[in-house]
């Protein structure tokens, strides 16, 4: 018995040692298979051990049968490995042979801009909206009941020369403020009021630093209790949020014939006082015109212009840029408007 | 308007410099926007005396001057025709520098030695008169600096008065303002002339035939004047002011002007025919010559100061040149009149003539002040152009209106609390109310007690309580009124709903390459015509031609930008602009009512955005109908059908469409513009344009979302070619596959169109994707081939098609 598993040895030994050879020294993964069946397949080198381990005496078959089949396992093991080895060589030769540009331009549609007013306009409205104020709208053609009288500015007072106006035909004209939308929101609906109203006005004194069509964002608010000092409150919150936390804010005396006190206010820009805004209590008359009673109730009202707060946000220098549409404007604008 | 500061410290003596003025005026409500500092910049120029002037012995037009330098006797070459003996002058001392920066030095001029140089105005930024050198106050002291001895320096403010403070637009008004504040007493001007001089019997009758139109008209008459320069003094301050000294006496006019707020006319009585004169208005086609040499057709409705022949002046606004002072004029005819607001101001308006007086008229002028501002200007006259001879009428003419009674307002401290959120104690009320000149009749000491409160005659604009909140506001400044956190509230919120969904439309279109535009909704009628030959709305008063008609369509501009871009090397073009119409215009007016819809415009052109790994391609139609695919499913329009019915004459009728939604409600048009534009804007290639409502895609209710559960089981997908007639719409095909409802179907989709090589004639060629599914197994393909067999049956039946 000893005989015969020494001889085994000797042949396992030899076998192993030819099968790594080979296994190693395979360099296609197409060549593989054959090299691997010359050990391992049907007529390969382990075969005629099988079959002489058949012919064993059943008392030595279990510690050949064992011998053998860790030569079988040692053999797989060599083959799994060069497939292995040469599969990593093929992933490495075809990692090498792509090499793409990351520098060239991506597919894609570069995103359009928003307009520079439209950009102020929605800061606006949402900072507004944030402070409770609800968004309303009213027409662009006007009538003089809405857009001068019932504002308390009837045909014999001076401020109507304030505000040139462009008529039409028949009477009707281009709004020349957006404050006509407060009376019609006054009218349609009992108080409380709290609304901002942005759009289109029109004014015809054109010339390098007026456009005849610009945007303002009016605001009114109307209750049984609103004061001066809830203006003050509003609005200083609203310009902090607009021009920064730490920016000072100027209320002072002026005067518009829908509000009565009326207050310009002016923001701090670190060299000089800076108008932004105009406001003031809603004139008793125009509550009373309105059908309100202002012994009942009262509140304020205030407005600004939406172009000039782009061009200095922006850096605008000419007014008509606004308004040319020329891409090599407009496309400054692109991606973010901070 | 311009305010001398020196002028305002004259009329309320207050310590405050120009700076701290300037700033206590503009928390009061009168906002000052500058300060121009006129500093006289003449050093080492002194006040000199002219001893003797001789003639030049080498040059007709010179003179050698001895001039009292009050340190000595200089001899000085002048060429001043006025340069005479006795004459108080300014002399630049050698070594001097005057303000255009010219240095004085010891010269030689025609052989004659001269010390320095006697100045003119112009020379030393004083004025602007350059006839000869200037004479100065015989009384000034002889060595004196010039600086010191004008006392010239001056800040000049610029204010800008709000509208309804007409009592702002003079000297007096603000230092009122000023006195007010500083709580210092208001020094009125010298109004009394001294009684040596004679008077004249001389009276010219004055009739007021419009009453209501002039409440006050005060003439006087003054002989024996000399027309001259005004003095230095005057001349300057005039200047610093932006006004051009012409005489003196139209310069006192125009002094009292700015002193009182109060308009004057000085007509040359020998003038006025008569002499009379009436106040009425103008006759039907009565024509006039105004002051700037204007000859003016009146209106009826124009108020007139005439005299026996004719009108002399244009009430208010200005006078006539035929009565105006002239260099022979000896003999005045003063006129203080009050004109109500609103006749001047239509006058003004109608005419396009605006002067000092009408805006003053316009914005009211204190009644009560003409007689004070006429008795200025005579004692002004007496001093710049009166003489021993100067006599003035002891009876002036006057017609006035008897003074409106007092306006009283009914007033409670507690008004201010209520309106301002601030407490303000009733004390300080009453000293802002009467520090303003308001009187102020207290009823009681709480203060809910009810107070009269006395108008003063120049402050029309006040009426009611709130007006006087706002004087005590401002009398203690804004600062008082406490600043709290800003009230919060919640609300519904509606018309945010709207924006966002907007904000969405326009997120979409960013996204895809899109830059927002903004247009004039005015154009010319011109290039709206070019676009859409419907009624439009029209301006009467448009800035110009180019912005005359309001649109009617967004299209137009956003064309027009396309082409300003292509012209500057933007060939690429992706423009959106949303903004209204105005439509329903018929030509008549109050025929209809406008009617403004909200659109969205887009314009394409050029190509798509360039890759370097595929080849260029022009944007066509289809480009532009995904992004209007994308917008409507987005805003959840379901059920669009496309047709090439109703489209406007913009667009190209073979490559154009019209959109409806399922109820059949138009949405709005996309397509080609039409060759005729594309050739008139200089296109190299045809835009494609779409004009949509936006109401549609914002006001829709929104329909809540409900998930359906998806196929389990494969799709299959069978691809079909079929040959169908050219006209065939590809929509038309798939509307009738659906329409038939075959068993397992589930979607069709073109995936192909052909003409060509291989497709007959009139024919083309139709790749569909048909996808076919089961919602309980897989199909097999024997279900699956017998239902597209079905499809090409129900095709070949409807449209003639056959498999290719």
């Amino acid at each position: 018995m000893t005989e015969a598993l020494k001889g085994l040895n000797d042949d396992i030994a030899a076998i192993r040692l030819d099968a790594e050879a080979a296994a190693s020294a395979v360099s296609k993964r197409a060549e593989l298979p054959q090299v691997r069946a010359k050990y391992l397949g049907r007529k390969g080198s382990l075969a005629p051990l099988m079959q002489w381990l058949g012919r064993l005496p059943a008392e030595t078959r279990p510690a050949a049968g064992a011998l053998i089949n860790t030569l079988k396992t040692e053999v797989e093991s060599f083959f799994d490995a060069a497939e292995a080895r040469l599969e990593s060589l093929a992933l490495q030769s075809e990692l090498a042979g792509r090499r793409l540009d990351p520098t060239l331009p991506g597919r894609r549609l570069e995103r359009g801009a928003t307009h520079p007013i439209q950009a102020v306009l929605d800061d606006l409205v949402d900072l507004l909206g944030r402070l409770g104020f609800e968004l309303t709208d009213g027409p662009e053609i006007e009538s003089e009941r809405y857009n001068f009288d019932l504002l308390n500015m009837p045909e014999s007072h001076p401020a109507r020369d304030m505000q040139d106006t462009f008529y039409l035909e028949g009477g009707l004209l281009l709004r020349t403020q957006t404050s006509p939308v407060q009376i019609r929101t006054m009218l349609r609906q009992p108080p409380p009021v709290r609304i901002i109203s942005p759009g289109k006005v029109f004014r015809c004194d054109a010339d390098t630093t007026h456009s005849p069509v610009f945007h303002q964002i009016e605001g009114l608010w109307i209750d049984t209790d609103v004061t001066m000092a809830d203006l003050k409150g509003v609005l200083t919150a609203f310009l902090r949020a607009l021009y920064g936390d730490a920016r000072e804010v100027r209320f002072r005396p002026s005067f518009f014939p829908f509000t009565e006190p009326s207050v310009e206010v002016d923001v701090w820009t670190g060299t000089r006082w800076m108008e932004v805004l105009g406001a003031g209590m809603v004139h008793p008359r125009v509550l009373r015109n309105v059908g309100y009673d202002p012994d009942a109730v009262q509140g304020f009202a205030f407005g600004l212009g939406v172009d000039r707060l782009a061009m200095i946000r922006y850096g605008i220098t000419d007014i008509r840029y606004l308004w040319e549409n020329d891409q090599r404007f407009l496309r400054q604008f692109r991606g973010g408007l901070r | 308007m311009k305010l001398s500061v020196a002028w305002l410290k004259s009329l309320a003596p207050v310590a405050w410099d120009a700076d701290e003025i300037a700033r206590r005026l503009t928390l009061a409500g009168l906002e000052i926007e500058g300060i121009e500092r006129r500093r006289v910049a003449a050093e080492g120029v002194v006040v000199g005396r002219v001893l003797e002037a001789r003639p030049h012995p080498n040059a007709d037009k010179l003179r050698v001057a001895r001039v009292d330098s009050g340190q000595g006797v200089l001899e000085i070459v002048c060429g001043a025709p006025n340069c005479r003996a006795g004459l108080t002058v300014a002399l630049a001392m050698i070594g001097a520098r005057l303000p255009g920066g010219l240095e004085i030095k010891r010269a030689k001029i025609r052989g004659e030695e001269s010390f320095g140089m006697l100045c003119s105005g112009t020379e030393l930024g004083l004025s602007s008169d350059s006839d000869g050198i200037l004479e100065l106050d015989a009384s000034l002291l002889v060595g004196q600096s010039l600086q010191a001895a004008l006392n010239l320096d001056d800040d000049v403010l610029d204010a800008s008065p709000t509208a309804n403070r007409g009592d702002l637009l003079s000297h007096l008004g603000v230092a009122r303002e000023l006195a007010a504040l500083a709580g210092v007493a208001l020094q009125r001007p010298e109004t009394l002339w001294p009684t040596d001089h004679g008077t004249t019997s001389a009276v010219v009758p004055v009739r007021v035939s419009s009453p209501e139109r002039c409440g006050r008209y005060l003439g006087r008459v003054i002989e024996g004047l000399r027309v001259a320069p005004s003095p230095l003094w005057m001349r300057r301050r005039l200047e610093s002011l932006g006004v051009r000294p012409i005489n003196g006496l139209v310069d006192v006019t125009n002094y009292v002007l700015m002193e009182y707020g109060q308009p004057l006319h000085a007509f040359d009585l020998d003038a006025l025919h008569g002499p009379s004169i009436e106040v009425r208005c103008a006759r039907p086609g009565e024509r006039m010559s105004t002051l700037d040499g204007v000859e003016r057709t009146l209106d009826v409705v124009d108020l007139l100061v005439c005299d026996a022949n004719g009108p002399v002046a244009l009430a208010g606004i200005m006078g006539g040149l035929d009565s105006e002072i002239r260099e022979t004029t000896t003999r005045v005819f003063l006129e203080s009149a009050h004109f109500e607001p609103t006749g001047v101001r239509a006058t003004s308006r109608r005419l396009g003539l605006r002067s000092e007086s009408s805006q003053r008229f316009e914005r009211g002028v204190d009644p009560e002040v003409t007689r004070e501002a006429s008795d200025r200007a005579v004692r002004l006259f007496l001093e710049v152009a009166g003489g021993p001879e100067t006599v003035v009428s002891s009876v002036a003419s006057e017609v006035r209106a008897p003074s409106a009674p007092r306006t009283f307002v009914d007033f409670a401290p507690s008004h201010t609390r209520r309106r301002l959120g601030a407490s303000i104690d009733p004390g300080t009320q009453r000293v802002a109310l009467g520090r303003f000149g308001f009187e102020v009749e207290v009823g009681g000491e709480a203060s809910d007690d009810p107070w009269k409160v006395g108008v003063p005659t120049w402050r029309s604009d006040v009426a009611e309580s709130a007006d006087l909140v706002e004087e005590v506001a401002r009398f203690v400044g804004f600062d008082v009124i406490p600043t709290p956190p800003a009230r919060i509230s919640s609300n519904t919120r509606v018309g945010h709903v709207r924006e966002a969904r907007l904000r969405a439309v326009r997120g979409l279109l960013l996204d895809a390459g899109f830059d927002q535009a903004l247009n004039y909704p005015f154009l010319s009628a011109e290039l709206l015509g070019r676009f859409d030959t419907a009624e439009t709305w029209r301006l009467v008063n448009p800035l110009s031609d180019d912005l005359r008609v309001l649109r009617t369509t967004l299209i137009a501009r956003l064309v027009a930008n396309a082409a300003h871009n292509t012209r500057h090397d933007q060939a690429d073009v992706r423009l959106f602009e949303t903004g209204r119409v105005f439509l329903d215009a018929t030509g008549q007016p109050h025929a209809a009512e406008p009617r403004e819809v909200e659109r969205l415009g887009l314009v394409l052109c050029g190509h798509v955005p360039a890759h370097w790994s595929v080849a260029r391609r022009a944007v066509d139609f289809y480009d532009l109908k995904g992004v209007v695919e994308g917008l409507l499913q987005q805003s959840g329009v379901d059920g669009v059908t496309w047709s090439t019915q109703d489209l406007p004459g913009y667009l190209h009728p073979g490559a154009s469409a019209s959109l409806r939604d399922a109820r059949g409600v138009s949405l709005g048009v996309l397509g080609e513009l039409h060759p005729s534009l594309v050739r008139h804007f200089g296109f190299e290639q045809a835009p494609i344009v779409a004009e949509l409502d936006l109401a549609p895609m914002l006001d829709g209710e929104d329909t809540p979302r409900r998930f359906v559960d998806f196929a389990r089981f494969p799709v299959v997908r069978r691809d079909l070619a079929l040959l169908v007639e050219r006209g065939l719409s590809a929509g038309r095909v798939l509307e009738e596959i659906r329409a038939a409802r075959i068993d397992y179907f589930d979607d069709a989709t073109v995936f192909d169109v052909y003409e060509g090589e291989g497709v007959s004639e009139g024919k083309k060629s139709l790749g569909l994707t048909l996808t076919w599914r089961a919602s309980d197994r897989t199909l097999t393909d024997d279900e699956v081939t017998r239902a597209q067999a079905r499809v090409v049956e129900c095709l070949g039946a409807a449209f003639g098609a056959t498999l290719r």
